[in-house]
């Protein structure tokens, strides 16, 4: 069925992609009237043409386009990708109007980048950009975060199968409540208190210790909580966390960084006062166990590489970099060409490769995802078995998330499957930045950035930057951010146009 | 599984408030996991300080 679509699928997901981008053009309408108030007309007047821009395309769609009944798998899986794709075409139009972008391609780059969560950037000067602007590009880190499906689970609340639809779709596998809306309600309950707890302490933070103004501090902590709890990158000034100089500030974002990296059904299970889930389950236990480790031998490259050799230093640097990267937020403390001229060879390499790991899935963390890596071990454990025990011995292997679970060789093989997707991203990347002449160690790095959601960059990904490889990183960002089968699932729409099957 | 919002009204609220109460206990746990890590990735700081 999904290379067979009909003439109406492809009005199905032009349908509901029209809906998402009515309700992105209120939220642009909204950016208008801030940008008014902050910055001033102009920057109020990119904000309206986009908000139009987008308004008109919805509109559009509504009228054109039948009332859909009900999505099925592929169609809903095709819509995510194409509103992934098509909502940053919208989100680009203020920060192209903005000036401080070199073209329509880089401007669309930085918004692919927001609402992928990736913190990736090519804006220029972004020490001067309105502050409007700022604000938008973190913004689209909070949509993204929680979604623009979840502004689609909130519109379509009452649309029953397809929400769940929709919802399998961006990979989050793990659903917290039997019901799809309770869920949804559940993620922005969490949003909502974090926000509420986690806000006051960054103000607090930045405004007693980092020296900052009371405003200022209010604009640096609604970006910094924006881009931390949705584990994305963006940071309000070109030096990243590195600017406010403050351990308060970083110890805030170290917290709303894991957070933000981990699972709403782990922080649902917090909720109900499950503490020992901390510690009993699979996903938390590799997430902890992989970040030591990348942090053990993190440091031991720093220390190697003579640049930072006190305890404290290699501590809080190692710190702050592990967990950035592993969680896929992809804030730093010092500039990223400083990754490959000062930390010598193994600290970049642990950096890439807790990009690569990632967060948890069911969180706003890209990546591989801990789950995947746990049952992988698990999987590894009982092949060693195996080969230890009698030929009759029955393995039953198992491991607690949420339930005690058994192992599956199903889960193994999808695991493995989507580990092995996500090498040939990172790898295919690094060999088309060869290709280009950049260094393996540069040309990996950048690559695993922009696949893994991760969003630290060695200075490779640049304005001047050639236009293939920003394409390539923009196909990297998309790809890596719907883990795959979105993605696949709207290629199959497109080869069935390519090969005449409409 | 009861929710709020499967829950009769009277139960709803009294589930909500535990829910938010949970909530901050919540936030706490991660905090407090963030400390662990933290604790543990001091050690091994100092310890990698020592041996350099």
């Amino acid at each position: 069925m999904l290379f067979r679509p009909a003439a109406e699928d492809f009005q199905i997901i032009g349908r509901f992609t029209g809906q998402v981008v009515y309700g992105l053009a209120a939220v642009l309408l909204g950016m208008a009237l801030l940008a008014a108030w902050l910055d001033g007309p102009n920057e109020a007047l990119a904000f309206l043409i986009g908000a139009s821009v987008a308004g008109i395309g919805g509109a559009l769609s509504q009228i054109a386009l039948p009332a859909p009944r009900r999505l099925n798998p592929s169609q809903g899986l095709a819509t995510v990708a194409v509103v992934w794709t098509v909502a940053p075409v919208f989100g680009a139009i203020p920060l192209l109007l903005s000036g401080h972008y070199a073209g329509p391609l880089d401007a669309y780059f930085e918004a692919v980048s927001g609402f992928a969560t990736i913190g990736l950037t090519l804006v220029n000067d972004l020490d001067h950009l309105p502050a409007s602007m700022n604000l938008w590009r973190h913004l689209m880190h909070l949509l993204g975060g929680q979604g623009i499906i979840l502004v689609v689970l909130t519109i379509f609340a009452t649309a029953g199968g397809a929400v769940g639809t929709l919802y399998t779709g961006e990979g989050r596998a793990e659903r917290v409540l039997p019901n799809i809306v309770q869920t949804a309600r559940f993620i922005l309950r969490v949003l909502a208190l974090y926000a509420a707890i986690g806000l006051p302490l960054l103000w607090l933070a930045l405004r007693l210790h980092a020296g900052m103004g009371a405003r200022a501090s209010l604009f640096h902590a609604l970006n910094l909580f924006a881009t931390t709890f949705h584990t994305a990158g963006f940071a309000p000034m070109s030096a990243s966390a590195g600017f406010y100089r403050s351990s308060a500030v970083q110890a805030v974002l170290l917290v709303l960084m894991v957070a933000g990296a981990f699972s709403f059904a782990l922080h649902y299970q917090l909720w109900l006062g499950r503490r020992r889930e901390l510690t009993r389950n699979l996903e938390a236990r590799t997430f902890a166990l992989t970040l030591l480790a990348v942090f053990s031998v993190l440091t031991f490259g720093l220390a190697r590489s003579g640049t930072y050799t006190g305890g404290t230093e290699l501590f809080s640097i190692g710190l702050f970099h592990a967990i950035s990267a592993h969680t896929t937020t992809g804030l730093a403390l010092v500039p990223g060409r400083l990754f490959v001229t000062d930390w010598g060879v193994l600290a970049p390499a642990m950096l890439v490769t807790a990009m690569a790991l990632g967060g948890m899935a069911g969180s706003t963390a890209g990546g591989i995802k801990a789950i995947r890596i746990g049952l992988l071990g698990k999987g590894l454990a009982r092949e060693v078995r195996r080969v230890l025990l009698p030929d009759q011995a029955v393995l039953v292997q198992s491991y607690h998330m949420t339930t005690r679970r058994i192992v599956r060789d199903a889960d193994i093989r999808g695991a493995a499957t989507i580990l092995l997707l996500f090498f040939i991203l990172y790898l295919g990347g690094g060999m088309i930045g060869l290709y280009y002449g950049y260094e393996l160690q540069l040309a990996l790095f950048e690559s695993t950035a922009a696949a893994a959601t991760g969003g630290l960059s060695v200075g490779v990904l640049r304005p001047a930057l050639e236009t293939p490889m920003k394409v390539l990183l923009i196909v990297q960002m998309l790809v890596g951010r719907l883990e795959f089968v979105a993605v696949f699932a709207l290629g199959g729409y497109l080869y069935s146009i390519v090969r005449g099957r409409v | 599984v009861t929710t709020p919002d499967d829950a009769p009204r009277p139960r709803r609220r009294a589930l909500e408030d535990s829910l938010l109460r949970g909530g901050v206990r919540g936030i706490a746990l991660v905090t407090l996991a963030t400390l662990g890590l933290a604790a543990v990735a001091a050690v091994i700081a100092l310890v990698v300080s020592l041996l350099y």
